[in-house]
């Protein structure tokens, strides 16, 4: 017994002490002392290890490419098929709305019959949505906003206008027929009717062969067939709501006497946008007056074996602008007015000699009226406004782009300029019920000399002097001294 | 007037409905495009860039113009072991509308020929035309490249014809400033 005390037990304590350490060590505990994980051996730990490298390697490399892609991204083409279409280019632009703009704020002094006055005048501001739908059909518009807008309220003093200029869908077919659908189209006569954004032309306001003669901006409800005939032609096709004789809009003439005395001619000789100016049909709630159609035809031509010339022919016709209920009038009782038609004429060339800066333009238009007996300018009572069977204008323009850029950082150029334009709206072949004592006033010359000054393409500054002269004894007073900001972008 | 617009649309609705066909505005492939500027090669090889920051204030600098894009897509036009040179695809906004376009260079970084490869908008189609495309063959980095000084305008194409000339110029900067 005492060699169990002395030897056998101690050593059967240390037996003990020395294998409860081992199974303590071999186990894990959680924080809360209780250990149920069973052991986990070198190898295993070994080949946790790789597995987690090898997943942060994938994830680093997951990280680099996205950052990668979130640089600006390189357009890459990736179809590998024979027939491989250009992919990342042009898909970039088709499927937003664009919106651009144009507009021309004035300001400076114009005369009058009562002196010279100072002015502003937010002529316009004009925005310019475009939607790709798909690779071939495209709709473009024009949103305007004319003199500051609509009057809104009592103390709103505004007296301008908001329309729509343009609004239709195009669907392209190819180089030599694409369709346009009804909608409303700038009429395709002459160059400035269709391209009549301030960087355009260099004067304040648009050229004077645009403010009535041609009746800019001139568009209607219209539909049009256009493309190329061969390199270097190109045409465009226009059915179109037809001009009217009437300068009043809504579907019906005021009847006789009607509380203004009668009705205003479309087609003057004299006033405010004299010739084609008032003539317009209108595009709204069916309100056009007559029921004929216009027909317009442009042909654009940039011959290459005149390298810089660049020009349009545009014809238009429509068989009656004699409104729906139209009448003449003596003052006293009415009669009936019958059909007249209305053919115009335009020819124009710009001309920019090359490796310098000169340039030229140059236009002529001319007015053909059918039956000038029926017009209610020839009926109206007044002797001294009658439109004889024609009438006609030309003018032509010579500027020099002085190139500033060597010597203003970003600058662009200025171009001094000169245009002469007359226009004779009362030639001979009066015929209708008035006596015939025109004033002179109907046959007009413009000296127009000024400066524009482009800083960057798209913005256009421009200073102008407008002589303006007729037949007519002391008059027309209408000479301008005016400034103006436009932009187009 | 109802019965008018009615009468002329209707017809032309069908006729153009019917007979012809939409196609896109897009006038090539890049492989149509390839083949036809470099006809002799018989491969083309990758080799699109990615643009350092260096390379785009080098490429601003030369052409300019703002680079809007991380890099550029290049083919080689091979011919066996032979570089013929090299054909880039690049694009510009008309008046509001994407316009791709294709410019070959020689191997030593002149043009050899541009193709319109896709045309949107209504107006300026004209800059398609062969003789206004010849215009640019022979230009280098160091033309002018000016619209109404090297390159001849086409009025009421102004646009078209102002930025594809731009994007020309910057293409020939690219050239420069990565490809030589």
């Amino acid at each position: 017994m005492t060699w169990f005390k002395r030897g056998a037990l101690p050593l059967f304590a240390l037996h003990l002490l020395l294998g409860w350490g081992a199974f303590a060590a071999a186990e894990e505990t959680s924080p809360s002392g209780n250990s149920k994980t069973p052991a986990v051996s070198n190898e295993e730990l070994l080949k946790r290890m790789d597995a987690m490298e090898a997943e942060i390697k994938d994830l680093k490399s997951q990280v680099k490419n996205y950052q990668d892609m979130t640089k600006s991204p390189i357009p890459v083409e990736t179809p590998k098929k024979a027939d491989e279409s250009l992919f990342g280019l042009g898909s970039q632009s088709k499927s937003a709305l664009k919106i651009g703009s144009y507009g021309e704020l004035k300001f400076g002094e114009q005369q009058t019959p009562g002196g010279w006055h100072n002015g502003f005048d937010a002529a316009r501001v004009v925005l310019l949505p475009s939607y790709q739908f798909t690779d071939n059909i495209i709709f473009n518009a024009e949103i305007e906003f004319e003199h500051g807008g609509i009057n809104g309220g009592s103390d709103d003093k505004l007296g301008g206008g908001a329309e729509i200029e343009q609004a239709y869908v195009d669907f392209k077919f190819n180089d030599f027929i694409n369709w346009r659908a009804p909608g409303v189209d700038v009429v395709p006569f002459g160059y400035i009717n269709l391209f009549h954004e301030p960087s355009q032309f260099y004067s304040v306001n648009r050229p004077e062969l645009y403010n009535g003669l041609i009746p800019s901006t001139w568009f209607e409800g219209a539909t049009s067939l256009y493309g190329k005939i061969v390199d270097n032609l190109n045409y465009q096709f226009q059915i179109s709501s037809g001009l009217e004789d009437t300068g009043t809009t809504g579907s019906d003439l005021p009847p006789f006497p009607g509380t203004l005395g009668g009705y205003g001619g479309g087609i003057t000789s004299i006033g405010d946008h004299a010739g084609l100016g008032n003539a317009h049909a209108p595009i709204g709630d069916f309100n056009q007056t007559g029921s004929n159609l216009g027909f317009a035809l442009r042909l654009s031509y940039d011959p290459p074996f005149v390298p810089g010339l660049s020009g349009s022919t545009s014809v238009y016709f429509t068989p009656n602008t004699t409104p729906r209920g139209a009448y003449g009038d003596n003052g006293v009782t009415p009669f009936a007015l019958g059909t007249s038609s209305l053919t115009l004429f335009d020819t124009e060339l710009r001309y920019r000699l090359p490796k310098t800066g000169f340039e030229f333009r140059g236009e002529y238009v001319q007015a053909f009226i059918g039956n000038p007996a029926n017009l209610r300018v020839n009926n109206d009572g007044d002797p001294t406004d009658n439109v004889g069977d024609s009438m006609y204008g030309f003018s032509l323009e010579t500027a020099y782009h002085w190139n500033l850029a060597p010597k203003i950082k970003n600058g662009w150029e200025v171009v001094p300029f000169y245009r002469y334009t007359y226009e004779n709206l009362q030639t001979g072949g009066f015929r209708g019920n008035d006596s015939n004592a025109p004033t002179g006033a109907g046959r007009l010359q413009f000296h127009t000399l000024g400066l524009a000054f482009f800083p960057i393409p798209e913005l256009v500054l421009k200073i102008d002097y407008q002589f303006a002269l007729d037949d007519a004894p002391n008059s027309p007073k209408s000479d301008h001294f005016l400034g103006s900001v436009g932009w187009f972008f | 007037m109802n019965n008018s617009w009615l009468k002329i649309a209707s017809p032309a609705v069908a006729v153009v409905s019917l007979a012809t066909p939409l196609y896109a505005v897009q006038y090539f492939t890049v492989a149509e495009a390839q083949k036809l500027c470099f006809p002799q090669a018989d491969r083309f090889e990758q080799a699109h860039l990615r643009f350092t920051p260096q390379e785009i204030a080098e490429i601003e600098k030369l052409s300019g113009q703002k680079v809007s894009t991380g890099g550029e897509q290049v083919w080689k036009a091979q011919l066996g072991e032979k570089l013929l040179g090299y054909f880039i695809v690049d694009y510009v906004i008309g008046k509001h509308l994407a316009i791709d376009y294709a410019v070959a260079l020689t191997p030593e970084g002149s043009v050899k020929q541009v193709e319109i490869v896709a045309y949107r908008e209504t107006y300026g189609g004209e800059i398609r035309g062969a003789t206004w495309r010849q215009q640019f063959v022979g230009k280098t980095v160091q033309s002018a490249l000016a619209l109404n000084d090297d390159i001849t305008n086409i009025g009421g194409a102004t646009l078209s014809c102002r930025h594809v000339t731009q994007g020309i110029k910057r293409v020939l900067a690219v050239y420069e400033t990565c490809l030589k």
